[in-house]
């Protein structure tokens, strides 16, 4: 197996008195592509959020490359540099234009030059069909497109590792697709990911490895077919059966009433 | 068409006078609002802050200004502290002074309100990509903020244009006192004189505040 990248270690997160994550044990290795599955409220997110340090973690450890990633470390900025985050809701900066939202984290937090960025980001948007769109406003495009735009502002960076947080949660259902089918793109390239997502098809397609949360916890950590076809724990059973959607009328029920004329 | 008095404009020196008086009331004005706004900016900044300490005194001064009617702050200044402290202010000094603590009181509260309308997930947005904390202020937060603050700063500013007109009750002669000494002067042979001159005077208030409310809407527009 390759590198491992990530890991985490005994990662325990609290709101309060409430625990959030329970001792998670994580290992991501170069290349993969991770997909975190669960019921809503689960932790999924606030553990994408801890690994990006956007949430301090009450215990355990998580480490990227073997370096410590610490809310207060100094060296969080260029750790963060290494994490592509993508958010539901895009999070574009509104006053700047597409390639300005691009282009500011390479040139000013990397100090790359600009033209050299410039070129990378306009060759990224043609990737995922936004040619002519550098100069547009994030009002003026769909949901679809800004997500786009938010996975090429990511890309710019050139993360180790990208993290999608219910990327296709706030779209409607004809642009989920187009922001899926970037995904799938990526990981076809080899990048190693990390996905939560609620499209179980999609997570079926593009994972190496699901991981099922519940309460904070890891119940299962398998490969996709196993997954979906043979889960081993009854909680994994009922959070997939919730996908499943059975006929609610009987067959006579369906045939067309008859009218006296 | 009845007596407007307009007349009394053309005597002797009386547009340059009321010019002069309009000049002394955007002079004022406008160095109060040079001045507040930048303290305006700093406050509405700490305002944001957790520490409590630094949000009591804060929350008691903008509130303290603000329930003040502007003519007590005025009398207070240029009457009673005069007194009390045994300095020596002129009124125009005073005039700045207190326009300067309520443009302040008032601007950091519009910064205030700008700042915390600006969502958490654009800091959060902007340090996942390894911004710093003063790069996402520099580059996110202020800029967005700057955008929702025009209008109100600009409604502050023509506001505070319009009230100094209360000054010549501290014996500033600007551009409303000008008015009535030229009324009082033509009492005789213009008795209609206070019809023209304070339509001359609604004009020229016009004309100052219009340019400003212009280019508000200017900004707006392009930043929508």
């Amino acid at each position: 197996m390759a590198e491992p990248i990530l890991t985490l270690e005994q990662v325990t997160k609290k709101f309060g008195e409430n625990t959030v994550l329970d001792d998670i044990n994580l290992t991501v290795h170069q290349g993969e592509v991770i997909v975190i599955v669960g019921p809503s409220g689960c932790g999924k997110s606030t553990l994408l959020r801890c690994i990006n340090a956007l949430e301090p973690i009450q215990g355990g450890q998580i480490s990227l490359d073997g370096e410590k990633i610490d809310q207060k470390s100094k060296s969080l900025v260029a750790l963060r540099q290494k994490i592509g985050m993508v958010f539901q809701s895009y999070e574009l900066f509104p006053h700047l234009t597409v390639l300005e939202n691009i282009l500011l984290a390479p040139t000013k937090v990397q100090n790359r030059k600009k033209e050299e960025v410039r070129e990378e980001a306009l060759a990224l948007l043609g990737r995922v069909g936004l040619i002519g769109k550098e100069n547009s406003y994030p009002r003026q495009l769909s949901g679809g497109q800004k997500q786009r735009v938010a996975i090429v502002r990511a890309l710019c960076m050139h993360p180790e590792i990208l993290l999608f947080d219910e990327v296709t949660a706030a779209l409607d259902p004809e642009m989920v697709r187009e922001v899926l089918d970037v995904m799938l793109n990526l990981a076809s390239q080899g990048r190693t990911m990390m996905i939560v997502t609620h499209e179980m098809q999609f997570a079926r397609a593009v994972a190496d490895r699901i991981i099922f949360l519940d309460s904070g916890k890891v119940l299962e950590d398998t490969q996709p077919e196993l997954f979906f076809e043979k889960p081993k724990t009854e909680r994994a059973k009922q959070f997939l059966n919730m996908f499943e959607f059975h006929a609610v009328k009987s067959p006579q029920a369906e045939e067309p009433v008859k009218q006296n004329a | 068409m009845p007596d407007l008095g307009l007349e009394i404009l053309l005597k002797g020196s009386n547009m340059i006078r009321l010019l002069g008086g309009l000049w002394v009331a955007l002079k004022i004005s406008l160095i109060s609002v040079a001045i507040s706004i930048p303290i305006g900016i700093l406050l509405g900044a700490l305002m944001t802050w957790k520490n409590p300490i630094t949000k009591i005194v804060l929350r008691l001064y903008l509130e303290f200004i603000r329930i003040m009617p502007q003519l007590v702050l005025l009398f207070l200044v240029y009457f009673g502290t005069t007194k009390a402290f045994g300095w020596d202010l002129s009124g125009e000094t005073a005039a700045i002074l207190v326009f300067t603590l309520w443009g302040t009181a008032e601007m950091s509260d519009l910064v205030r309100g700008a700042l915390i309308s600006i969502p958490k997930h654009q800091y959060e947005s902007s340090e996942a990509l390894g911004l710093s904390k003063v790069q996402t202020y520099l580059y996110i937060i202020i800029p967005q903020a700057v955008r929702r603050l025009i209008p109100l700063s600009i409604n502050l500013i023509t506001r505070m244009i319009k009230t100094t007109s209360l000054i010549l009750m501290i014996g500033v002669v600007e551009v409303l006192k000008v008015a009535q000494q030229m009324i009082e002067a033509n009492r005789m042979s213009s008795p209609n004189g206070a019809f023209g001159i304070y339509l001359a005077v609604f004009i020229l208030y016009f004309i100052a505040c219009w340019p400003i409310s212009m280019l508000a809407k200017h900004l707006e527009m392009k930043w929508r």
